[in-house]
């Protein structure tokens, strides 16, 4: 883990020592070298995945998303080169080194082995993520973002420390591999279904569960466009992650306990769906459709069955790589338009015409068509939810009907049509830009040919 | 000779890919492209012919495994292909329909800057759908079911200018999405209660009413069916050669090709088989309805897809997936055709679709009469022209089986109405004096005009006849009935054809039309549009804006959230701060009145 | 093998040539050109009148119209069963007791 963990640290120094003109091209190869060495991590021989050392372990299910956030930090970096024109250089560095920062404890969060650890650094992601959105956010809007996305975050996961803190004592370990072997069975009773709620609403909160989303929409919107990238493809998988991981110690309960959960990310998935429908403004959009899908994730998190974990890994890493380039495209519109609103962003077929083929091919990915790895979770966790129940497919189906809605509606909108006449002085698009595009598109089809790599723990 | 037949089918299938290979590797060469796209699909569909003469002489039929994909637990997601009766020869058909209509689409898209692009475009639809009609699997299949939806949309909207050409697409891609909803369902069932998507495995249990309609469903989206019908005559807003392609003749029967695939599964299952009976006479018969109104000649022949489509349904309601299927592969012969000639005639009226004022082009396109004639005899099936050998089956089969009699009456009023519209596009654009500007582009002389429509037009001319010749029907059809019945078809259309023109003879006399309300009824579509498009949009959208954004979003979990929260706190911090003003003195003066009184309490 | 090694320009030009088609005719007016219905003008456009038809073009109309419909009748002349029957279909109301092995009224 080490050979992941002290690169990745080595970029801060590479980054204050970088001159100028190297600035942004020194941690974007380094960190791609980085995140080009992590695909090991997808090589998984053994059910019980590897162990580094006493702190440190990945198996199948914390593979693919540490290899997710590995790649995504040269995308992000990438993607924010345009929007830190206008910074001096010191603050470009700080704006770098609170990405990598982020990313060291992304990645410690994901491969800590112990579940201590792991919440300590659910928290740490925190502090950049909220440095990233008030500091380098375009409105002042911003500032109410960061409250609401940190009280949010913070009121949730308060509740998980005591609970944490509570099986430490009476597991005596919270260990991932030994507690997995250990028989522990936390039966139906009320103080039981406490412990229950405070180790899962902390999760609830971050991925977004439906009625605790609000942060969502504002932190994706004010936030720049790496912190936007960041939340909606890697730091709400901590969420389902952190379900799946936690449901290992609630086992019987969560069976019954789940119910009003499953129920109300059924109906806010339609709900959010509904309300991506009217959103005018594009990042809203995402974010919205992201809390929709994230919806699937709880959905499949919860069920507890081995296709429904399936479809929840692969759903995590495919909205994770979809969202974040639906965010890199309203970001290229807004840096042209300077304007979120997607009224004012017509036609640009006409005038980008291969922007319009990686808008397309992103919504397509959204939409989940078939070839897609979007498709094959969207599926799964259909499927394992109609053998839940077979009415879920009402809320299901209506769900993927609206969610083709607004993808296409925001492909319709943006791309097609006339364009409007004070589009035409805008930028033509950049090969960074499109680079950008195919590094999040690539992957995708890698995955979609061969699905087994992130399929997850019980594959 | 196994080995042949897949061999060829695969090779013809690669040949397909090969454009878009060298579209990738020289995207700059363009000026070429569309001839070689041309090209590539004639090829493929020769490279087909071998594979169905060796279908119809050693009976050969195969499925093949290509390679592994993924498997889900017990589940096996893999590439494979299945090469029997349905798709042996629908892919040589669809080729040819294809070759045909990227021939036309050289004269017809001439112009457009993006021609390339075009063709670009009609070559992965084509390859999506050979995918479905190959697929031995209900996975490759949804690949390739969902990639024809999209490239629906991709085509609908080609130009994208248009804000209706954009809406069609949306329509297009919600009402087949609806239709998935069935599909997923029915993928959900299979996978949870046997464990496959395989055809073979799938064929060997047995499917319940349940998944089966959720099929259904599936085809009532893709094949615009009654309830999910209105986005096929919208998808009008395409290109010519789009609608010629997708929108009759290949996409839009890729719902009943499915139900015929299942249909080892329906044919014990009265529920499902009533459904899809009742369904199929209900769209034949309002979509004719509608058709014998329109003004716009693509929509009328569109409204007439949808009423064959309706028909094919019928067929899968009677047991009888082998007519069905024969009468898509007729179908798609005239009905491509009628929609090139409907091209020609926009085309060389300068992009005029009003029946209304054309006329008289009898004697100014001659070649695209003959095969607008030569189409609509056959679409009302006229005997031993295409429409024939399937439709006269499939009313005779119809009329000899115990089926629901109502269906029964629909469909044969829906035949005669087929006469009806067939008449009224010959009646109004071909023959009376011409109603169109003195100076039209009027010229037919291209031969990659004429040479595709003359294909067709020879297509459903002969096509019927060999098909039905060589491939011996495997289902049961009814060859023994009495003179009425046989005649029924025959019977009903010519009194089609005669009653309205009489009425037309008897209307010409009347000074103006009356409005009238099943006029109205028909030309507004019965409404359907109407009421449907105007009020689910509006309570979705209303319901998304005011109850999911404004109501809960804003005002529930924010006041109650962290609103609430801040309220609160300012409040009940307001009230306390208000007691602690730092007057001593009352603090003091307090202490006079609660020490004494706790002493007492204490003493 | 040098032979053969000769044939690889001949089959790459006719490949070429075969997969880029008759496509010269129209490719004078290239993309983008102005083109109204068809490459060029064949006919001269003549006002309120209809068209000089070319002959071809009438032949070709008249022919496959002629093909349409001698094939309608010919079949019809040999497979006219298949429009009205391929026998005619028996009648129940002439069948006689014997027939149907109906013992007479008055039997027993």
């Amino acid at each position: 883990m080490l050979k992941i963990l002290i690169p990745t640290f080595m970029l801060i120094p590479l980054t204050w020592w970088s001159k100028n003109p190297w600035l942004w091209i020194n941690p974007t190869t380094h960190s791609l070298l980085i995140s080009i060495f992590s695909i090991m991590l997808l090589y998984h021989n053994s059910d019980l995945g590897y162990y580094y050392n006493t702190a440190f372990s990945t198996d199948s299910l914390s593979g693919p998303l540490l290899v997710l956030s590995c790649w995504l930090l040269p995308l992000m970096m990438m993607a924010s080169q345009s929007h830190l024109t206008k910074e001096n250089s010191n603050r470009k560095k700080t704006y770098l080194t609170m990405l990598i920062t982020l990313q060291l404890s992304l990645i410690m969060a994901f491969s800590s082995s112990e579940l201590i650890m792991f919440y300590i650094l659910f928290e740490t992601t925190l502090i950049p993520t909220l440095i990233i959105i008030t500091r380098w956010g375009n409105q002042t809007e911003r500032l109410n973002a960061g409250l609401y996305f940190l009280f949010y975050t913070l009121m949730g996961s308060l509740p998980l420390l005591v609970a944490l803190l509570f099986m430490h004592n009476n597991l005596g370990s919270l260990h991932i591999l030994t507690t997995t072997m250990m028989p522990n069975t936390l039966n139906f009773s009320a103080p039981n279904s406490i412990l229950w709620y405070a180790c899962m609403i902390a999760f609830m909160v971050k991925m977004p569960l439906y009625g605790l989303h609000l942060w969502l929409p504002k932190a994706h919107v004010e936030a720049p466009i790496a912190g936007s990238m960041v939340l909606a493809a890697i730091l709400l998988k901590l969420g389902g992650y952190g379900i799946m991981r936690i449901t290992i110690f609630t086992e019987p309960i969560t069976m019954h306990l789940s119910y009003p959960f499953i129920i109300l990310s059924m109906w806010g998935m339609v709900m959010t769906s509904s309300i991506c429908l009217r959103q005018t403004d594009l990042k809203s959009l995402i974010a919205y459709s992201s809390v929709s899908h994230m919806g699937l994730v709880i959905i499949a998190a919860l069920m507890q069955s081995t296709l429904s974990f399936m479809g929840a890994t692969t759903l995590m890493i495919a909205h994770g790589l979809t969202s974040s380039m639906l965010f890199c495209l309203a970001n290229t519109n807004y840096e042209r338009i300077h304007s979120r609103t997607m009224i004012l962003a017509r036609g640009l077929q006409t005038i980008l015409p291969l922007m319009f083929a990686w808008w397309l091919l992103a919504s397509l990915a959204n939409l989940a068509l078939p070839p897609t790895i979007n498709l094959l979770g969207e599926l799964t966790v259909i499927i394992s939810s109609f053998s839940w129940s077979n009415f879920s497919i009402i809320l299901l189906g209506l769900n993927t009907v609206i969610t083709a809605l607004y993808s296409l509606h925001m492909l319709t909108t943006s791309q097609r049509g006339k364009f409007t006449h004070h589009t035409y002085p805008i930028k033509p698009s950049f090969t960074r830009e499109h680079i950008l595009m195919a590094l999040h598109l690539i992957p995708l089809l890698i995955i979609s040919l061969n699905p087994k790599i992130i399929l997850g723990i019980t594959y | 000779m196994n080995f042949m037949l897949n061999s060829m089918i695969l090779l013809s299938i690669v040949i397909l890919t090969l454009p878009l290979m060298i579209n990738l590797a020289f995207p700059h060469k363009t000026n070429h492209f569309p001839a070689y796209c041309k090209n590539a699909v004639k090829l493929a569909f020769l490279t087909s012919l071998p594979p169905l003469i060796l279908f119809v002489y050693a009976d050969t039929s195969h499925h093949t495994t290509w390679s592994h994909h993924t498997s889900i637990n017990t589940l096996n997601l893999s590439m494979s292909f299945k090469l029997d009766h349905f798709s042996i020869i629908f892919i040589p058909i669809a080729f040819y329909v294809t070759w045909s209509i990227l021939e036309f689409s050289l004269w017809y898209m001439h112009t457009d800057p993006k021609i390339h692009q075009f063709f670009k475009y009609l070559i992965t639809f084509l390859l999506t759908m050979i995918i479905l009609v190959s697929a031995n699997n209900l996975f490759q299949l949804f690949i390739g079911w969902e990639g024809v939806g999209i490239m629906s949309f991709m085509l609908i909207g080609w130009w994208y200018g248009r804000s209706d050409a954009n809406t069609a697409a949306l329509q297009a891609v919600l009402y087949n999405r609806i239709g998935d909803i069935g599909f997923m369902l029915t993928m959900a069932w299979l996978m949870i209660n046997n464990n496959s998507w395989d055809l073979q495995h799938i064929f060997m249990t047995n499917m319940n009413t349940l998944a089966l309609l959720g099929l259904i469903i599936a085809a009532t989206g893709k094949s615009a069916q009654f309830g999910l019908h209105p986005w096929l005559p919208s998808a009008m807003e395409g290109p010519t050669p789009v609608s010629a392609l997708l929108h009759s003749s290949t996409m839009v029967v890729a719902g009943i090709f499915l139900l015929i695939r299942f249909h080892p599964m329906m044919e014990n299952n009265n529920t499902a088989l009533t459904t899809a009976l009742c369904l199929g006479a209900t769209t034949t018969l309002f979509t004719a309805m509608c058709a014998i109104t329109q003004n716009d000649i693509k929509k009328i022949v569109a409204f007439s897809t949808s009423s064959q489509l309706g028909l094919m349904m019928v067929t899968i309601g009677l047991n009888q997936p082998h007519l069905a299927f024969l009468h898509i592969c007729t179908h798609a012969f005239f009905k491509a055709m009628l929609f090139l000639c409907s091209g020609s005639i926009i085309h060389s009226l300068n992009n005029e679709q009003d029946i209304r004022k054309m006329g008289g082009l009898l004697h100014i396109l001659p070649i695209t009469s003959s095969a607008l004639m030569t189409g609509s005899l056959a679409l009302m099936g006229t005997p031993f022209l295409a429409g024939f050998y399937s439709k006269d089956s499939i009313i005779e089969a119809m009329n000899t089986s115990y089926i629901n009699s109502w269906a029964m009456v629909m469909t044969l009023i829906a035949t005669s109405l087929t006469a009806i519209y067939s008449l009224r596009i010959i009646y109004f654009a071909l023959l009376n004096q011409p109603r169109f500007p003195p100076m039209s582009p009027i010229n037919e002389n291209n031969p990659n005009l004429t040479n595709p429509i003359t294909r067709l037009a020879l297509g459903s001319i002969f096509a019927a006849f060999i098909l039905t010749m060589n491939i011996p029907p495997t289902s049961m059809v009814p060859m023994t009935m009495p003179p009425a019945l046989k005649l029924t078809a025959l019977i009903v259309t010519i009194i089609g054809l005669i009653i309205p023109m009489e009425l037309n003879l008897l209307i010409n006399k009347l000074p103006t039309t009356p409005m009238i309300h099943t006029d109205n009824f028909s030309n507004m579509l019965g409404y359907f549009t109407h009421l449907f498009h105007r009020m689910y949009p509006l309570a979705n959208l209303q319901m998304g804006q005011h109850i999911a954004t404004m109501l809960i979003d804003l005002n529930w979990y924010e006041k109650t959230g962290p609103k609430g929260q801040a309220n609160l706190h300012n409040t009940t911090s307001s009230y306390i701060t208000s007691t602690q003003k730092g007057l001593i003195k009352t603090y003091f003066l307090s202490f006079i009145i609660t020490i004494p009184a706790i002493f007492a309490m204490i003493t | 093998m040098s032979a053969l090694r000769r044939l690889g320009p001949f089959l790459r030009e006719g490949g070429r040539r075969f997969l880029e088609g008759p496509s010269e005719r129209t490719a004078d007016c290239g993309i983008g050109a102005v083109r109204y219905a068809g490459s060029g003008v064949h006919i001269q456009p003549r006002y309120r009148q209809y068209p000089q038809l070319t002959k071809s073009q009438v032949f070709q109309a008249e022919l496959l119209s002629a093909t349409m419909w001698f094939w309608i009748l010919w079949r019809f002349w040999h497979d006219s069963d298949a429009v009205l029957g391929h026998f005619p279909y028996p009648d129940p109301s002439q069948w006689t007791d014997e027939e149907l092995g109906i013992p007479p009224d008055d039997e027993d």
